[in-house]
């Protein structure tokens, strides 16, 4: 199917039945609406094009610069849709988490400027919020700005207006349906459509626990900062945390096969818990549906932090530097520097590696050492033997600290390997010579 | 409705097994209970943190959080270093045992300060050129021959990798000056320039660790005019939760919202809204203020997520921070002091205000808890009633608490607070975890008041003893 640009990709995005196998409900049939299908990525490129769409010829012909609150994927459809057209973008924000979210950002060319929180110290004259500071800034200086705005810009909820519709189109029935609330225009607006054709959906708010922290949505205490929220749109509100979140992402990835993100996971869960609750009581099938707005890869290290016991594997083909364990970290072979010293001096001095980082290595380091960072080092040596065998080896580090670890490998090669005690700082300590490097 | 704080097990155990009343009958206005084995507790949770990176550690003490002379001697047993923000702060580390090799200097410095703590050989974090030039002068006025330790105090870092909108600081000087500071040190052979130092107050860990990796990167580049510094002090900030549960906080505002949007009286004095309102479209509008001052974040996580940063380069903080030999300073006050002190007043009344609601009356002020500004941090205080006598009418009782001074805006809590049972003349409040800030910080005496007294609670042989900051004595437990 040949497209003559892109942004006629945007939206018109699949509705994908959740295998019964899965959600094991009895009275309910389960969509997922996967919204990811969009060309950025996320459910944000309605709303951007939407609300780029009438500013555009303006933005362009005063060559305005793009502006918007936003710490995800409005910024990157955004950013994208700005680039295709010639536009700079700019985001302020507060709220980025995920590095390579801003990396992201920052490949695809937009200028992200961060703000702090809150100082700890009583300030009044702190910074507000940065919604309040990208709208400041682009009254103050409208010949270079234009302000989307998608906390207050109607044609957020308009855009998904259009998603509501497509829903309609492909089913006859829609009970309830599962949004995560962000700037609360997605859920809003797609209820609002399937309600104006006549169906009896139920919206159903879907909120990080307060004390909890989802990229993509928000807890309950800072749903008012949207100007879309009206709480009695909302049939319930339903809340989980990080834990729950990384579940259910989980089971959609590998269950599912749909490879959406962290913010798509939790309204899996929430979904999921909710209606399973319900599922006894019905009388008659039902039918719900869930947005899946974005996709996982972004999350992968923000998930790893949070449940690194996901990603432990100990499938390693070569035994590793990082294998050592601590037993045989306290039973290291140390050398004092007055006997490397010595060791130094004979006829058949010993290889002496020292693993810092190249600046430390410059600005002082001991005479004959070379310089192979630790984790170089480790790739290395765990190749298998890299030195000649009637060759003693010294690693050393600043204290004395890391270095035991490689030592230790190097011995149960079969090398006499050393640690040298109390590191560089010791050898310094000790009177010995320094080298700098100039 | 309750805003209930975290309250460790041993405050929880002092409060039911110790008489407040009699405690309370020691001194006529507010008294302050410091318990200052906590700061152990609370600086080994920091010290753990940078012992599994091997990263070497400076704890400077924050002298300013606190006036209570207990904390500064524990502080000092625990082999510490400590900050000190003004000539008799400098005294007082003096006096409790700290010597100028362990003392950092900080803030704005008058003359007096300076010389002071020249004598002593202390550390001095640099506000500004100017203040250096008058350090200069007065280690020349005294004839003076110690080599003097300074770090030089930023307040924008520049950041390559991405932007921060650092916020405008009087504190500190420009990075863009520290040519200027490094000629004018070179020219004074006995300054050592030990580091940089910037206080990271209102950033989130992963903007410290960028500002961590920026001041590391310039003090590498100090090598290269003959220096070799190995500091890199982050100041203090570091938080910590102080609620039971923070859900309690979301539903009180989500009071707020209701009765903002329905334009019912809100459960607070005045139109104190905490920032929000009801904006032109009929929605909440506006920011809650007091959101953040509830922290979520504990400080040794913080801390962790900093050190295990990997940089831009590739490689993680701590491990930049141990290749070069560099230190973290931290100057923490509110988080040594978390769970480390209560304050107990008592109550001289209720009565009701001009609208009808409900006022405890105590016999304190704003100035004896330092809430003049900080009043949204106050959770419930716990109600020690003085008799037994069951009151089960109006229950749960609702009360603003207010203050015994001649001023409309002495209120302790602004807040409705909720009682399970109607407090009476003679009760006492305790007002739990005001150790760091709140106790003293601005103790006044306005229409002579008296000014509020510090104590000092410990345990010896599984029991509670009690005595003044002045006869503790932390070495003999």
């Amino acid at each position: 199917m040949i497209y003559n640009h892109v942004t006629e990709l945007i939206g018109n995005t699949p509705l994908l039945k959740i295998d019964p196998k899965v959600h094991k409900l009895q009275n309910f049939e389960l969509y997922a609406k996967l919204e990811y299908y969009n060309p950025f990525g996320s459910l944000k490129d309605r709303i951007s094009w939407e609300m780029l769409k009438p500013i555009l010829e303006e933005s362009i012909r005063d060559n305005k610069t793009i502006l918007e609150s936003s710490s995800g994927n409005t910024a990157k459809a955004l950013a994208t849709l700005s680039g295709v057209y010639g536009l700079d973008f700019k985001t302020i924000t507060n709220r980025i988490k995920v590095p390579e979210v801003r990396m992201m950002l920052q490949f695809l060319g937009a200028q992200v400027e961060e703000l702090s929180g809150f100082s700890e110290c009583p300030d009044p004259n702190d910074p507000s919020d940065p919604t309040t500071i990208a709208s400041n800034l682009a009254k103050q200086d409208s010949d270079s700005w234009t302000y989307t705005d998608q906390y207050y810009n109607q044609l957020n909820w308009q855009a998904h207006y259009k998603t509501g519709n497509e829903v309609a189109k492909d089913l006859a029935q829609v009970d309830y349906y599962f949004g995560v609330l962000g700037t609360c225009g997605s859920t809003y607006g797609a209820v609002k459509a399937l309600q104006d054709v006549g169906l009896n959906t139920k919206a159903i708010g879907v909120i990080a626990e307060s004390d909890s922290w989802v990229p993509g949505g928000r807890n309950a205490n800072e749903l008012w900062e949207t100007g879309f929220f009206d709480k009695d749109f909302y049939t319930d509100i339903i809340s989980g945390g990080i834990d729950k979140a990384i579940r259910g992402t989980q089971d959609l990835n590998r269950k599912c096969g749909i490879m959406a993100g962290l913010t798509s996971g939790l309204n899996f869960s929430c979904t999921l818990d909710y209606l399973r609750s319900i599922d006894k009581e019905q009388t008659s099938k039902e039918v719900a549906v869930f947005i899946a707005c974005d996709r996982i890869e972004s999350y992968i290290n923000y998930i790893k932090k949070q449940s690194p016991n996901i990603f432990n594997t100990q499938t390693y083909l070569n035994p590793t530097v990082s294998q050592v364990s601590q037993e045989e970290i306290d039973q290291a072979n140390f050398i004092s520097p007055q006997d490397l010293d010595a060791k130094i001096k004979t006829q058949n001095p010993p290889i002496v590696i020292d693993i810092r980082g190249n600046f430390a290595f410059s600005i002082g380091h001991i005479p004959t050492s070379n310089n192979i960072l630790d984790e170089l080092f480790a790739q290395i040596i765990e190749q298998g033997k890299t030195f000649s065998e009637n060759k003693e080896i010294v690693v050393v580090c600043s204290i004395g600290k890391i270095s035991p670890k490689y030592s230790v490998f190097l011995n149960k090669q079969g090398y006499i390997a050393y640690s040298l005690e109390g590191g560089v700082n010791n050898w310094k300590g000790s009177g010995f010579d320094i080298i700098k490097t100039s | 409705m309750q805003i209930r704080p975290k309250i460790s097990q041993d405050i929880q155990n002092f409060i039911q097994s110790q008489d407040m009343f009699a405690l309370k009958k020691l001194h006529e206005g507010v008294i302050h209970i410091a318990f200052p084995d906590q700061i152990n507790k609370n600086i080994n949770r920091i010290k753990t943190v940078f012992d599994n990176y091997g990263v070497d550690l400076k704890i400077y003490f924050a002298h300013k959080s606190t006036k209570n002379k207990a904390f500064v001697k524990e502080a000092r047993k625990a082999d510490v270093c400590i900050d000190v923000s003004s000539k008799n702060e400098l005294i007082s580390a003096l006096s409790c045992g700290f010597s100028g090799d362990k003392i950092l200097c900080n803030g704005p410095k008058n003359d007096e300060f300076i010389r002071l703590a020249l004598f002593h050989s202390c550390q001095f974090s640099l506000d500004s050129l100017q203040e250096l030039n008058r350090l200069i002068d007065n280690y020349k006025l005294l004839n003076l021959s110690s080599q003097i330790s300074v770090l030089i105090r930023i307040n924008n870092p520049q950041i390559s990798d991405r932007n921060i909108a650092f916020k405008d600081s009087r504190f500190g000087s420009v990075m863009q000056q520290l040519d200027e500071f490094y000629n004018q040190i070179k020219l004074n052979k006995f300054i050592d320039f030990k580091g940089l130092h910037f206080h990271g107050d209102g950033y989130d860990p992963s903007m410290k660790a960028s500002i961590l990796q920026t001041l590391i990167e310039a003090l590498e580049d100090s090598f290269s005019r003959g220096f070799s510094p190995d500091t890199v002090n982050l100041g203090g900030s570091l938080s910590e939760p102080t609620l039971e549960s923070y859900s309690d906080w979301s539903n009180y505002l989500e009071l707020l919202e209701k009765n903002l949007l329905n334009n019912k009286k809100l459960p607070i004095w005045g139109n104190n809204s905490y920032g929000l309102f009801v904006n032109a479209n009929g929605k909440i509008g506006g920011k809650d203020r007091a959101i953040s001052r509830f922290n979520k974040s504990y400080f040794d996580k913080d801390l962790d997520a900093i050190l295990a940063t990997e940089t831009s380069k590739g490689r993680m903080l701590a491990d930049i921070l141990n290749d070069n030999m560099f230190s973290v300073a931290l100057e923490p006050g509110y988080a040594l002091l978390q769970q480390a002190g209560i304050t107990l007043v008592e109550v001289i009344e209720i009565k009701q205000a001009s609208d009808g609601r409900n006022l405890l009356v105590l016999d304190a002020n704003l100035y004896n808890l330092g809430v003049a500004k900080m009043f949204q941090l106050i959770s419930d205080p716990v109600l020690i009633p003085c008799s037994n006598k069951a009151n089960n009418q109006e229950t749960p009782y609702s009360v603003m608490v207010v203050g015994n001074l001649c001023r409309e805006d002495d209120f302790l809590i602004e807040r409705e607070v909720y009682f399970d049972q109607k407090p009476c003349s003679g009760d006492i409040l305790v007002f739990t975890n005001t150790a760091p800030y709140f106790a003293g910080f601005e103790d006044a005496t306005p229409i002579m008041h008296p000014k509020s007294k510090f104590l000092v609670a410990y345990k010896q042989k599984q029991e509670w003893k009690i005595t003044i900051p002045e006869k503790y004595n932390p070495f003999e437990l």
